[in-house]
């Protein structure tokens, strides 16, 4: 149960408890006040002073919003498809004016109507439907003008004119339900030129860090997830536009080291509180990011060629040159990070904290190693080596999350270091001994394996996930003082 | 989420929002006028489209339209020999009977004035504007099964698709073996193109018109 709904409880069940004698009006009234400052307190960045009595209750009223808003968009979804289906069927029924003037009334009309519904918070959720809607009117505008007028340029021109619409809207309107159709606008703008274009789109980089900055200063929740979901995203769909003149392995490798850099810049970063919410989600998402990578890492047979176009012997020497060098180069801003890192963090540093530079160290050798050394250990029949380093590295991880997360109360990294172990151990069975064993006796015994160890693992990450809550609990109770600290480790 | 919106949002919500609608109103005001400049331009060239594909030609309600100057050979041509991916260009067209063909093209449009001062006045060159979509080094005789080492261009004027009724589309969609697509392009004096009327055997079956 959050704040929030303790607080709707209490205000069901105070003048119940009063009715009984348990306690009186003062303080049934000074318990609902204190319980008002704990939901003040729980919102991302907020302060005491950030919200007022009126719009907690606004908050608390949320979920009626929040499916009046669903509904809304689901509205505006039908109807700008329905507008879409109209204007194309009607083509030759209307004179071209009368078409381009129902066009823009439309459009003003569904801002006009977003604008009345918005005045004086009549109506904030269908205000934002509207608004919504009026978005993407103007998008299918766009398109019916191309149409009308058979325009036929560089196509996704069209859809990045659309989303600048709708990132401009947002920032005046401060809207978060049109930030998140702008992101999705945008990604859809970068996907086409990524796709059909084959290039790789550095101009949506600009889109995103516009969109992260209103997402901060606005304090958007669910925005931030789509902002940084979608940059993740992105850097997938350049995959391919990145391997054209490398192999995967490389590019495999090359992300881990990006997520590894996005996860430390994120953790370093020094932020106002708003910021803090973004940094701390966008760390988390980096850090799956180059959980993910690492995973990819750990299966034998990657190609880790550092060039797949060049054949003469000078040219992949360059190529694995300047591969070298990418890598390095990234490795050692992970480096500078994490030394800034390590700055910030109380003194002395822990053991566990040294030993996770250790491990660091010992995967950028790997990777480095990969690089460097691939060509030749596939000569020497070597080339597993480093699979097998990577595999014991995943190992550690999982043990290193495990205690780190319970040093530090951060359910986040026992809860991932769980699903990866998993997840790896399921892929070594099916790789080690789907050749070895019977096919009958395969299946059998990875069945028992898989449910005793379901069993054993989920009663694990409960005793420590409850550990590990018990100690923020005592945490809390020692050291009231320091409350909201641990209150956003319990975010965690 | 829409409450938190609601207390964030700005005090008077109407002037925000009038200036939504007259910025989004202007982008889409000025796509138009660009088109209908364009369409407004005394400079109409008519053009033959390479005969129809019925499997590939139209994709629903909207026809592909590949035009003879949509490929290029630059040892038929005078002008610039030299152009890459993405160029933006100046293709000459000059009339020879009914239809108008490519005679010279350039990458900048000062050359192509110096080198035409006294045609482009006359009436029958024209002036189109195009990108140079694919740079092709050789090329594949069908006939003689041999290949040749001569520079096409693959072109782009924005004059390739063209959206009919729907429902429509079906009498152009098969055409009859023999039939002929033809159509009518305004050109503005920079060398923008816009479709002006398509015509099925010279008789017009749609025509553009100003609003």
């Amino acid at each position: 149960m959050n704040n929030k709904q303790f607080y709707q409880k209490l205000q069901e069940k105070l003048p119940h408890w009063q009715a009984q004698g348990w306690l009186n009006k003062v303080s049934a009234q000074n318990i609902l006040d204190d319980t008002l400052l704990d939901v003040k307190h729980s919102g991302p960045g907020l302060s005491k002073t950030d919200l007022s009595e009126q719009e907690i209750k606004n908050g608390i009223s949320d979920k009626s919003h929040k499916l009046s808003l669903i509904l809304g968009v689901m509205g505006v979804m039908l109807l700008s498809a329905g507008a879409i289906s109209f204007f194309a069927a009607n083509w030759q029924g209307m004179s071209k004016l009368f078409k381009l003037s129902l066009l823009f009334s439309s459009m003003t009309g569904a801002y006009l109507a977003a604008a009345w519904a918005l005045s004086g918070q009549r109506y904030p959720a269908l205000g934002q439907s509207l608004l919504l809607l009026g978005v993407l009117l103007f998008g299918n505008n766009i398109m019916l003008i191309a149409q009308i007028y058979h325009i036929d340029s560089h196509y996704p021109d069209g859809i990045l004119l659309w989303s600048a619409g709708a990132l401009m809207t947002s920032i005046i309107m401060r809207s978060e339900t049109v930030l998140i159709a702008a992101a999705v606008l945008a990604l859809l703008w970068s996907g086409i030129e990524i796709f059909d274009f084959r290039q790789i789109h550095w101009l949506w980089l600009i889109f995103w860090s516009i969109s992260a900055v209103i997402t901060i200063r606005q304090r958007f929740q669910l925005a931030t997830h789509f902002i940084i979901l979608s940059l993740f995203f992105w850097l997938l769909f350049s995959f391919n536009n990145f391997t054209r003149y490398a192999s995967d392995g490389c590019i495999v490798q090359l992300y881990l080291l990006l997520g590894l850099v996005i996860y430390m810049l994120a953790r370093t970063i020094k932020f106002s509180q708003y910021g803090r919410y973004f940094l701390d989600n966008l760390s988390r998402y980096a850090f799956v990011f180059c959980l993910i990578f690492l995973y990819v890492l750990s299966f034998p047979g990657l190609d880790l060629y550092p060039s797949l176009s060049h054949t003469s012997a000078s040219e992949s020497s360059k190529a694995q040159l300047s591969w070298l060098i990418i890598h390095l180069a990234l490795i050692v801003l992970v480096i500078i990070l994490s030394l800034v890192h390590l700055k910030q963090v109380k003194k002395p540093v822990a053991l566990y904290k040294w030993l996770g530079i250790l491990w660091l160290f010992i995967l950028f050798s790997t990777l480095l190693l990969n690089i460097y050394w691939y060509q030749d250990s596939l000569f020497q029949n070597k080339e597993n080596y480093t699979v097998i380093i990577v595999n014991l590295l995943l190992f550690l991880l999982v043990i290193g999350l495990i205690y780190s997360g319970l040093k530090e109360h951060k359910l986040f990294y026992v809860n991932a270091a769980f699903v990866i172990f998993t997840i790896t151990l399921i892929s070594r069975y099916f790789d080690t001994f789907w050749s070895l064993l019977d096919r009958s006796l395969f299946f059998i015994i990875g069945g028992l394996i898989l449910i005793i160890g379901g069993f054993w693992l989920e009663k694990k990450r409960r005793q420590l996930g409850f550990r590990c809550l018990s100690q923020q609990v005592y945490q809390a109770q020692v050291y009231q003082p320091q409350e909201h600290q641990s209150r956003g480790v319990t975010d965690e | 989420m829409s409450s938190k919106l609601a207390h964030s949002l700005p005090e008077t919500v109407l002037p925000g929002i009038l200036l939504i609608i007259l910025m989004q109103t202007l982008v889409l005001a000025a796509m138009i006028a660009n088109r209908q400049n364009v369409l407004s331009s005394d400079t109409i060239v008519v053009l033959e489209t390479k005969p129809i594909d019925p499997r590939s030609l139209f994709r629903g309600d909207y026809v592909r339209l590949d035009y003879d100057i949509n490929e290029l050979q630059l040892d038929e041509l005078s002008g610039d020999q030299k152009f890459k991916k993405n160029d933006t260009v100046y293709v000459v067209l000059h009339q020879s009977g009914q239809y108008w063909n490519a005679e010279a093209i350039y990458s900048n449009k000062h050359n192509l004035f110096k080198n035409y001062p006294e045609k482009m006045q006359n009436k029958q060159y024209a002036l189109i504007q195009g990108v140079v979509k694919h740079v092709i080094n050789r090329q594949w005789d069908r006939n003689d099964k041999t290949a040749s080492y001569v520079t096409s261009l693959r072109m782009s004027y924005g004059i390739e698709n063209y959206f009919v009724p729907e429902g429509e589309g079906l009498k152009l969609e098969r055409p009859e073996a023999g039939d002929k697509v033809t159509l009518e392009i305004a050109l503005d004096d920079d060398g923008h193109a816009v479709i002006k009327t398509l015509l099925v055997n010279g008789i017009r079956q749609y025509e553009e018109t100003l609003f």
